[in-house]
């Protein structure tokens, strides 16, 4: 037997692969049967199972462990315009216009009081019929750009998706910096949290062509996926 | 600079100051000129300068000592050297944490905590594209800052390309570097980033409390003739460390470098 991976970390490994094989559809098999696959007590298949519970590879739903779909990266699927399996659904918190202040005249390279459009969303994902919040989304981009994108479809489309009808093969650079971070009271009631929550907070800086886009997205920490494998 | 020709005059001044804090000519814990001296000295008036000393103050890089005068805050050197930013410049080169870490002068150690060949284990032969028969190098490290674990690293090399890694010092040598003296250091690089709580063997070993966030990043590294040569796990604080990542590509069609 190995050493430096323990049993049940590499049975946690086998499910994985057992269900990327699709040789476990929808839930794997119970507790029991499991001790008895891999001749094991119980305890290390808890264990085993609580590995994955804690990625979200699975989910435990009253007695049976159900195999989530894989996590995707949206903000990522979204700006390549590729298609995620899932739908997601944006509930708009902030739609206005505004003069650039300091802060935000440093970031988009624009003088002070410059006409900004400020877009705060929520997004949720809706998957078997059950909905998930993911985030609590700020795009910050100059009201000339923001004029030729038609945000009335806001609801049903990230900001991302409304540009790249508009500016489909510009090239784009993006400076992200992750950190994880507790949320305001506000945000939190916003994102059905509890006050003092912590989040994974991707704050970007965009740049289009000579416009920039300030974008900062608030990620509930489980729900999030980024950068995803695209080899 | 083109924005500082935007700039009104106070942010200007902020500007002016925090470059002399930074660069030590405003030396930590020493006295600034004063309001009305500065006022002077670029011929503004002194509501401008207070308004840049305030903004500063804010930003935690000067206070003020009541009847004295303004002072530039003495940086706590414990937190300088905990508190960092990872940056990758892009995705795909990625030069790893060693190296990361090393070009911002930041000293760490690696403790190794395991070592082995692994035999058909279908799961990472899977991930490193190997048919069952063939055996996984696997190295488990510990990177620390001084005492202070900040990262997890469990990597997974193909054993065939890299006969003798048993042999080698992982303390000491970096495994990049030792991938590229075998002629297949990554060059592609996909990965994706998740946060999970900590579990008791993680936190244990992170010196963390279970059910701290990490970062939980998995890379798959390919050579320069498109081999899987890495599949690498690893958990990263988070309290004290951000990812930084600059990336590039054409809208709404694919990232390019």
């Amino acid at each position: 037997m190995f050493n430096i991976i323990n049993k049940s970390e590499l049975i946690a490994k086998d499910i994985e692969f057992q269900i990327s094989q699709k040789k476990y559809v929808n839930s794997i098999p119970s507790e029991r049967k499991l001790a008895e696959q891999y001749s094991v007590s119980r305890n290390t298949i808890r264990e085993a199972l609580d590995i994955l519970l804690n990625k979200r590879v699975i989910s435990l739903n009253s007695n049976s462990y159900e195999i989530n779909s894989p996590k995707e990266d949206y903000d990522w699927l979204d700006i390549f315009g590729k298609q995620s399996v899932c739908k997601v659904h944006n509930s708009i918190v902030k739609n206005t216009c505004l003069e650039a202040n300091k802060k935000i005249a440093q970031k988009l390279k624009v003088p002070l009081a410059t006409k900004i459009r400020l877009l705060v969303y929520k997004r949720t994902i809706i998957e078997n019929n059950s909905s998930r919040v993911l985030s609590l989304d700020y795009v910050y981009v100059p009201e000339k750009l923001a004029k030729s994108v038609d945000l009335k479809k806001l609801n049903n489309s990230s900001f991302w998706q409304l540009l790249l009808q508009e500016k489909k093969g510009k090239n784009l650079k993006e400076y992200q910096n992750l950190s994880i971070d507790f949320i305001t009271d506000e945000e939190a009631a916003i994102l059905e949290l509890p006050t003092h929550s912590k989040v994974l907070e991707r704050t970007s800086l965009f740049y289009i062509e000579d416009t920039h886009i300030y974008f900062i997205s608030k990620k509930i920490p489980e729900n999030s996926l980024l950068m995803q494998i695209d080899r | 600079m083109n924005d500082l020709f935007h700039a009104p005059l106070y942010i200007q001044i902020e500007n002016l100051l925090e470059k002399k804090i930074l660069s030590k000519e405003f030396l930590p814990g020493s006295k600034i000129p004063s309001e009305r001296d500065l006022a002077i000295q670029y011929g503004v008036n002194r509501m401008t300068v207070k308004k840049a000393i305030d903004a500063l103050r804010e930003k935690g890089l000067l206070y003020r000592k009541q009847g004295s005068g303004t002072y530039v805050t003495s940086s706590n050197v414990d937190k300088e050297n905990v508190y960092f930013n990872l940056s990758f410049t892009d995705k795909n080169s990625n030069s790893g944490i060693s190296e990361l870490l090393t070009k911002n002068g930041i000293h760490f150690s690696n403790e190794v905590i395991g070592k082995e060949i692994i035999s058909s284990n279908a799961f990472l032969n899977d991930k490193l594209e190997q048919t069952n028969n063939d055996q996984v190098f696997a190295l488990h490290r510990i990177r620390q800052i001084e005492d202070n674990p900040f990262a997890i690293e469990y990597n997974y090399l193909p054993a065939a390309l890299f006969s003798g890694a048993l042999d080698v010092d992982f303390k000491n040598v970096s495994l990049y570097d030792y991938m590229d003296s075998k002629k297949h250091r990554p060059v592609h690089i996909s990965q994706f980033i998740q946060v999970v709580p900590a579990l008791k063997k993680e936190a244990r070993l992170l010196k963390t409390d279970e059910g701290s966030l990490l970062y939980y990043i998995v890379y798959l590294g390919y050579d320069e003739q498109n081999n899987a040569v890495e599949y690498t796990e690893s958990y990263l604080v988070s309290d004290e460390l951000h990812l930084q990542f600059t990336l590039g590509g054409i809208l709404g069609d694919k990232e390019t470098y």
